[in-house]
């Protein structure tokens, strides 16, 4: 009898455990953390960013936000949440905004988004998007090896705010998504890590208001803190003349 | 001399336990088959020592055994695209040894089923091995229609700025599958012709500005690759992880617009 009760006492407790666990790892998020919250945590976290108003919180999907805030100084920064055992974490805080490819999930490029939160003294108006591989080609005995030019660009023009995030567009993941599953083929596994530089990387151009290429001084080199695992890949700022695109803007 | 010649030691030694059974993610029908023969090859041999032995040892301790025996120092060599795995030193069937060093007789019983384990690397080896010619003779090279069989919902995306958008005729690649004639490769004409002093970087038109998307291989071959189209419609460069291939029609592939057929 005694027995019994031990058995269905550990049985219970067992179950428990589980449940606990489960919920703990895989729960579904509560409601996203209002700008008090946000603040604090960004702060907190980051002393150096000093961050005094939160412009927007935008959802990248249920378990993912993209914070752009001001800081006190009138910088523009950025921040990437992720909601992880049982709770709204941040993954990184940057003081600025230059656009990054902030891939949600590494291999599915469905989920990479461009984001950016751009000073406004930069006056950005437009940007050029560009998904870029060089065009190449080497021999290695009889076998001759070709690799065409990639250059596919995406334009967005910014309305009157400093941030966005945008998806990739149909076309991209296709052409992205086709060269990871080319790399899963292979028989060498050297790394588990898909980084898009490897094969192609992006670039951007920004342009003012009349149209000409703009410097960015006022949205880099600014002051980033990692916290948690997070897939960011650098976009590369192109000069009009690395671009073979012949109809200009 | 041929043969030798191709042979390339791609890595270096390593040392690792070597699976039975390999989980392809893609389905590579040749090495499936003679692969499932290597394992029943390897049971019926194992079956024919257990039937001969007095003392007979748990059937689970004979695979454990056998999984044992099979940990190898091993060398890969890649020969025509494929690894080979070649076993040079038993581990397990040492590890074993020295594990049963003091209990004689069920060493006694134990031992074939390690050694035939570490036996077990070659017949799995001659399984890859007899894969070649199966792959070789089902899939040929040359010909167009191993790499593309059949054609689902093809869209073609435009890479590259110097080229507009078009559409695929399906039919006419339906029926150029087995006609297009394998060319070679000129990569680095190719290359010079479009990089070079005479042509601006803006002017620059390039040879492959297509992809291809929505191709299925042959069935079994576990290939992938990546179809990209020419500037004419007319060729098809093949792009896969090994190696490339390039294939002409007389007839373009493509129609000016974009959207489907």
């Amino acid at each position: 009898m005694k027995r019994t009760v031990w058995i269905l006492l550990g049985f219970i407790l067992f179950a428990l455990l589980s449940v606990t666990i489960y919920m703990y790892f895989y729960s579904k998020p509560s409601a996203f953390l209002n700008d008090d919250e946000l603040l604090k945590k960004i702060n907190s976290t980051h002393t150096t960013a000093k961050a005094v108003r939160i412009q927007d919180t935008i959802s990248v999907d249920d378990f993912h936000y993209f914070v752009p805030f001001q800081s006190k100084t009138g910088g523009h920064g950025t921040s990437y949440w992720e909601w992880k055992k049982n709770k709204w974490q941040v993954l990184m805080i940057d003081t600025v905004g230059q656009p990054l490819l902030w891939k949600v999930e590494g291999k599915t490029p469905s989920t990479y988004r461009i984001v950016w939160n751009l000073h406004p003294d930069d006056k950005v108006n437009s940007s050029h998007y560009y998904l870029t591989r060089e065009r190449g080609y080497f021999i290695t005995g009889d076998q001759e090896n070709y690799f065409p030019k990639v250059e596919m660009v995406k334009k967005i023009t910014h309305g009157k705010q400093s941030y966005g995030v945008v998806k990739l567009s149909k076309e991209w993941v296709s052409v992205i998504d086709s060269l990871i599953k080319m790399e899963s083929v292979k028989q060498t596994n050297f790394y588990d890590h898909f980084t898009l530089s490897r094969f192609m990387y992006l670039g951007w151009t920004p342009y003012d208001r009349s149209g000409n290429e703009v410097i960015i001084e006022h949205s880099v080199n600014g002051n980033g803190y990692h916290v948690d695992d997070i897939d960011l890949e650098f976009v590369r700022y192109m000069d009009g003349i690395e671009l073979e695109q012949s109809g200009g803007k | 001399m041929r043969i030798a010649d191709r042979i390339t030691i791609r890595k270096y030694l390593h040392c690792e336990a070597v699976f039975v059974i390999h989980f392809y993610s893609v389905n590579h029908f040749p090495s499936i088959l003679t692969e499932s023969i290597a394992l029943i090859l390897v049971s019926i041999l194992a079956y024919r020592i257990y039937k001969k032995q007095d003392e007979k040892p748990k059937i689970w301790k004979v695979l454990l055994l056998l999984v044992a025996g099979l940990f190898s120092f091993s060398i890969d060599w890649q020969v025509f695209g494929t690894f080979l795995k070649i076993p040079i030193l038993p581990l397990g069937a040492w590890i074993l040894y020295f594990w049963f060093r003091n209990k004689v007789e069920k060493w006694v019983a134990y031992r074939p089923f390690a050694w035939l384990g570490f036996f077990a690397n070659f017949i799995f080896l001659a399984a890859t091995l007899a894969s070649i010619p199966i792959h070789h003779t089902l899939y040929p090279e040359k010909e167009l229609s191993t790499y593309i069989s059949k054609v689902e919902d093809p869209t073609v995306i435009t890479l590259h700025p110097s080229a507009s958008n078009v559409s695929l005729q399906k039919g006419v690649l339906k029926e150029q599958l087995h006609k297009m004639r394998p060319e070679t490769i000129d990569s680095d004409g190719w290359y010079n012709q479009i990089v070079n002093i005479d042509i601006e970087p803006k002017e620059r038109l390039e040879k492959f500005p297509y992809q291809l998307f929505g191709t299925i291989p042959k069935w079994g071959s576990g290939l992938r690759t990546l179809v990209y189209v020419e500037r004419d419609g007319q060729g098809i460069l093949l792009i896969s992880p090994e190696k490339q291939f390039y294939f002409r029609s007389d007839q373009s592939l493509l129609v000016k617009g974009g959207g489907q057929e």
